[in-house]
């Protein structure tokens, strides 16, 4: 989990089960972001509308080039409100650039999301039922997966596969699928042990229905706070992967290739280092903050605890 | 203790199996021949195709493929990268140091800072400080590396607007050109000292301060949090609460009481800190033109440089799988009970 979820997922568990203090012992560590929590659903809310109106909202086509406006500086520092966010080194509104940017960033964030998820509850619930040989395979693999640095592991996978879109999600997937299996798979196994599974199992259920039916909205909680935090890594990735070149290819509108190419201008132009990566590190933290705040809010134990 | 060592090597070993599954089949199986990506426009002249294809190995059956990569694996062979020749083991352990040095002066960063200050927010819990404390490491694990790298070298080489840096740092490589220390350990800070040329430590120095601020900046947050929540779980035990009563100062209950017990789950992130910063260092060896093994990664991926990618994914893999082996025994060494629970 460590390599695909630096801090949610490492804090409860522990390598081999042993029990670990729980993460955020103090009941009111949540009070302390509190206040700011309403504002993080917000933007988050903003970002995703933003995303969504992005063809409508932007002032111009996000690839169009108006070679007459090469690094205008953004409107509150001497530019015009025609370009109010500035343009970048080939003249393309910056304003633009960012909303459409959101859209790709948020999509291959979920999509990323959701193409780790089903898998990884899939396996992570039968290597929990099948423990000897299937869990034991399943397990160990997803070790070796883990023993990979998140962002190698993507690396390599693009660049067997190629740098495009449809390859970046499924190289952030196979990144986040070893976190979601085990995390699955320890809730599960706490689960399979109850009272109300042995109930099921002798009123006739069978596995499948075992598994997804009782099992899986129970262990539900955690899954849907690594999911949570596993959005947010996901879009770090995706900026990671288009800055280093890997990602969408150019001229797509992507953060982190924004970033990239703004690397020689961050000199003359500052404002094109400044915008695409304030943008992804404020959805990252409205996400991650909305995140802790789910977990404590879930976390029956925790709030047992205050 | 022995036994405990030995359990855990023994379940070291499916795991390598599995890792040498997943590289070797990483490069084999996906789409995407290796063989006619490496030769690009060249792959039309099928007899240099099919000489590759043979020098490679690759028309033989996938099982005897995997067992001769084994068989080569065990003997330390991990191939020649296409685009120098080299043996890709030579050539990862010559840029290895420099890798190391950065993470190891990360991880240092990370520690020193993140220890007491999660410490201090833990002891004045709710205070303006542990807010101030918390939120910047919420702010430092959001953070985007590639991002704040660029940012670093905005505020501490380039200078803001007109506003000129207190102290330009160099932002490019691992030390002022004018120096050239022989590499006799790998390690700049060590060479440039063993030198002695006057400025050659300080240039090292300099150069390692950005890039590892960088690199650290993620594990100090965690740390910080870490250490914050571990502290405050432990103050609750009611042997603190027997410490305080027989007359310890809070400050002494703290650091040889507390503090004491609060490291064991710090010490197991950081260790599982380890492969985030080797994943970490890919971006800033990048950003800080750092001649480590992330770039030298990168670099194999823009020339197709299988064997290279391969081997680095390996090596890096089992770095991380040995790090994480000996925060376990260190665990079981601090913890007799889970020496003995297993």
């Amino acid at each position: 989990m460590a390599s695909s979820t630096p801090v949610s997922a490492m804090e409860p568990e522990s390598p081999r089960g042993v029990p670990l203090a729980r993460a955020p012992a103090s009941p009111r560590q949540g009070g302390i972001l509190n206040g700011v929590m309403p504002l993080a659903v917000l933007w988050l809310f903003c970002l995703f509308a933003m995303a969504a109106c992005a063809p409508w909202l932007a002032p111009h086509d996000p690839t169009e080039q108006f070679r007459e406006h090469l690094l205008l500086p953004p409107a509150w520092s001497g530019g015009t409100l025609a370009f109010p966010f500035g343009t970048d080194d080939l003249g393309r509104d910056m304003l633009s650039r960012l909303l459409h940017g959101a859209r790709l960033s948020l999509m291959i964030g979920l999509a990323a999301n959701i193409a780790a998820l089903v898998p990884g509850v899939i396996l992570g619930l039968f290597a929990a039922s099948h423990p000897r040989c299937f869990g034991f395979f399943t397990m160990r693999l997803m070790d070796a997966l883990l023993a990979l640095p998140s962002l190698l592991l993507a690396v390599a996978v693009v660049a067997v596969l190629g740098a495009g879109l449809v390859n970046t999600i499924l190289a952030i997937a196979l990144v986040q699928l070893p976190g979601v299996v085990r995390l699955t798979r320890a809730a599960a196994l706490d689960e399979l042990g109850r009272d109300y599974v042995t109930a099921s199992r002798m009123a006739g259920a069978g596995t499948i229905r075992l598994l997804f039916a009782a099992v899986l909205p129970n262990c539900l909680p955690p899954l849907i706070v690594q999911a949570t935090l596993g959005f947010s890594v996901a879009i770090l990735d995706v900026a990671a992967l288009g800055f280093l070149g890997l990602g969408a290819p150019p001229p797509t509108p992507e953060w982190g290739a924004m970033l990239a190419s703004a690397r020689d201008f961050i000199e003359t132009a500052p404002w094109v280092v400044y915008l695409p990566g304030m943008a992804i590190m404020s959805a990252v933290l409205a996400i991650n903050l909305f995140g802790d705040g789910l977990r404590d809010w879930l976390d029956p134990k925790l709030r047992m605890a205050m | 203790m022995f036994a405990f060592l030995l359990g855990r090597l023994g379940m070291l070993l499916p795991t390598l199996f599995g890792l040498t599954l997943l590289t070797f089949f990483l490069v084999r199986l996906l789409p995407g021949d290796p063989v006619s990506s490496m030769l690009g426009i060249m792959a039309a002249d099928t007899t240099l195709r099919d000489a590759l294809t043979a020098q490679m190995g690759l028309d033989r059956p996938l099982p005897l493929q995997y067992v001769r990569y084994l068989a080569a694996l065990s003997q330390g062979d991990l191939g020649q990268s296409i685009a120098t020749g080299e043996p890709v083991l030579a050539a990862f352990f010559q840029r290895f140091p420099a890798t190391l040095e950065l993470t190891l002066a990360a991880m240092g960063l990370a520690l020193l800072a993140g220890i007491p200050l999660g410490t201090l927010a833990a002891a004045r819990r709710d205070s303006l400080i542990d807010r101030g404390i918390m939120a910047l490491a919420l702010t430092g694990y959001s953070m985007p590396i590639y991002w704040w790298g660029l940012l670093a070298i905005l505020f501490f080489s380039v200078g803001l607007g007109e506003i000129a840096p207190a102290w330009a740092l160099p932002v490019s490589g691992r030390i002022a050109v004018e120096f050239d220390p022989d590499p006799l350990t790998g390690f700049m800070l060590v060479d440039s000292f063993l030198s002695e040329e006057t400025g050659a430590l300080r240039s090292a120095l300099e150069h390692l301060l950005l890039p590892s601020l960088v690199l650290g900046t993620l594990p100090l947050a965690v740390i910080a949090r870490m250490t914050r929540s571990s502290v405050l779980e432990i103050m609750r035990e009611d042997y603190v609460r027997a410490a305080r009563a027989k007359g310890l100062s809070p400050a002494r209950v703290l650091v040889a009481h507390v503090l004491r017990n609060a490291l064991t789950p710090i010490v197991t992130v950081a260790g599982l800190l380890v492969s985030v910063l080797l994943g970490g260092a890919v971006l800033t060896e990048t950003i800080f033109a750092w001649p480590g093994i992330g770039r030298w990664m990168i670099e194999a991926v823009w020339q197709r440089d299988y064997p290279v990618l391969q081997g680095g994914l390996l090596l890096i893999a089992l770095l991380v799988i040995l790090v994480n082996f000996l925060v376990d025994v260190l665990h079981g060494v601090l913890n007799p009970r889970i020496r003995h629970g297993t």
